[in-house]
């Protein structure tokens, strides 16, 4: 079997028998939708889809970190290092399994941000959910670049989204947030956002996958 | 096959192991020995990848350098920690099935009981390892670090938290793998009546 593959559904078990990181995180993305949706007024915020990436950013670092750190606590870490796979497999399989995580978490925040703000993108939800399945792509990335590096460090937990989010936002979630708000408002930046975001995606994760191979 | 020659490796201002030698042959077992904090783990840790070294002359484990060839190491090296990581969340089966996919090796529900039955752990497979005993942890533990066949074991203090019965099981795997040439390095604060040689680790150094 692929070492990727084995490491994604070890995650999977590892999650699903606890749901530790999935229902936690989602009850956060609620907490911060729901704040969020009664504590600001003005109209045009509240029509674009910022609000919704924020929530996933910020829950979907959280959960990663939690994972990370969870493997770091318990040791766990350990056999992965010491398996005789090379670093970009244990990157890649690690990046694929908080991905997958990543997705539901979305799907979550999605159906939780629909209830609350009604459906801002009308004919294009579709188009919109697959947007934010890209997005997730990059999030995951960089979330399991820094949270390799920053875990291992004193206050690791919180130093993962310190260094993850300057990094995403003028990256990933800016091309995102173009994308998704296009979908609203029917502008023509939608092609030229995605690619982008395609491109932000396919250099994290390659770029991830390098460095973690040549820090070995 | 162990050989390590003027070895070096410190944390921070904290030199732990100065100038070190070892020579580790085939089908020998040796035992470290030394007061906490003398650099037992650390040496066990530096040889099996996990720690890098500052320097060294020569560092190599069948004859592969334990820098220049990590992958060729990890798959050589059978590894038991003080306190053997484990997922609570899976069986013990599914631990060791984890262990065995990841280094692509058989897998097999078959032969992974088998395993488990080389260390008593038979009928507890299907128990979640959250529900383990430590002494049934430190089985489980030295199960994965003995099942994909190496060539060379490093053990961090074996026998913590096993009875009696453990004891025994876990040395007579040790004898049986001594017999099929593996070499083994393993610390311990206790006597250990079957191993050829016994070294102290003291002041960085072996003696």
């Amino acid at each position: 079997m692929n070492p990727i593959f084995v490491l994604l559904k070890k995650e999977f078990k590892v999650e699903f028998r606890s749901l530790q990181g999935i229902v936690s995180s989602a009850m956060l993305a609620f907490m911060i939708l729901m704040s969020l949706r009664f504590s600001i007024v003005e109209d045009s915020i509240l029509q674009s889809s910022g609000l919704l990436w924020a929530s996933i950013l910020l829950t979907g670092l959280g959960l990663i970190t939690h994972i990370s750190t969870r493997e770091l606590e318990r040791g766990t870490i350990e056999i992965m290092k010491l398996s005789s796979i090379s670093r970009y497999q244990l990157f890649l399989g690690r990046m694929c399994g908080y991905l997958c995580l990543l997705w539901i978490l979305s799907t979550v925040i999605v159906l939780i941000h629909y209830i609350l703000f009604d459906n801002l993108f009308t004919n294009n939800f579709v188009l919109a959910y697959l947007v934010i399945l890209v997005g997730c792509i990059g999030i995951a990335a960089v979330g399991t670049l820094a949270a390799n590096s920053t875990t291992p460090m004193y206050g690791g937990w919180m130093l993962t989204s310190l260094f993850s989010i300057p990094l995403l936002l003028f990256t990933v979630i800016e091309a995102a947030i173009r994308c998704t708000d296009s979908l609203i408002t029917g502008s023509s930046d939608f092609e030229l956002a995605l690619m982008l975001l395609i491109l932000y995606n396919a250099v994290f994760v390659s770029g991830g996958a390098w460095l973690t191979e040549i820090s070995d | 096959m162990i050989k390590l020659h003027s070895f070096f490796k410190s944390f921070g201002s904290k030199k732990v192991l100065r100038s070190l030698d070892l020579i580790l042959d085939s089908g020998e077992i040796i035992v470290l020995k030394g007061t906490n904090g003398s650099g037992k783990t650390t040496l066990l840790r530096s040889i099996c990848t996990l720690d890098k070294p500052d320097d060294y002359d020569v560092a190599a484990l069948d004859g592969y350098d334990i820098l220049s060839f990590p992958e060729e190491i990890r798959s050589r090296v059978g590894y038991l920690s003080h306190n053997p990581p484990f997922y609570p969340e899976l069986t013990g089966l599914e631990n060791l099935q984890f262990w065995l996919s990841l280094n692509s090796l058989n897998s097999s529900e078959s032969s992974v009981r088998e395993i488990l039955a080389k260390v008593g752990l038979v009928l507890f497979s299907d128990d979640l390892a959250g529900h383990y005993s430590r002494g049934m942890i430190q089985r489980l533990g030295f199960a994965m670090s003995i099942s994909h066949s190496p060539t060379t074991l490093l053990l961090d203090e074996p026998f913590t938290g096993l009875d009696d019965a453990g004891c025994k099981i876990i040395e007579n795997q040790l004898l049986k793998m001594k017999e099929a040439g593996c070499s083994i390095l393993l610390s311990s604060h206790d006597p250990i009546s079957f191993s050829d040689k016994t070294l102290t680790l003291e002041n960085g150094a072996l003696s």
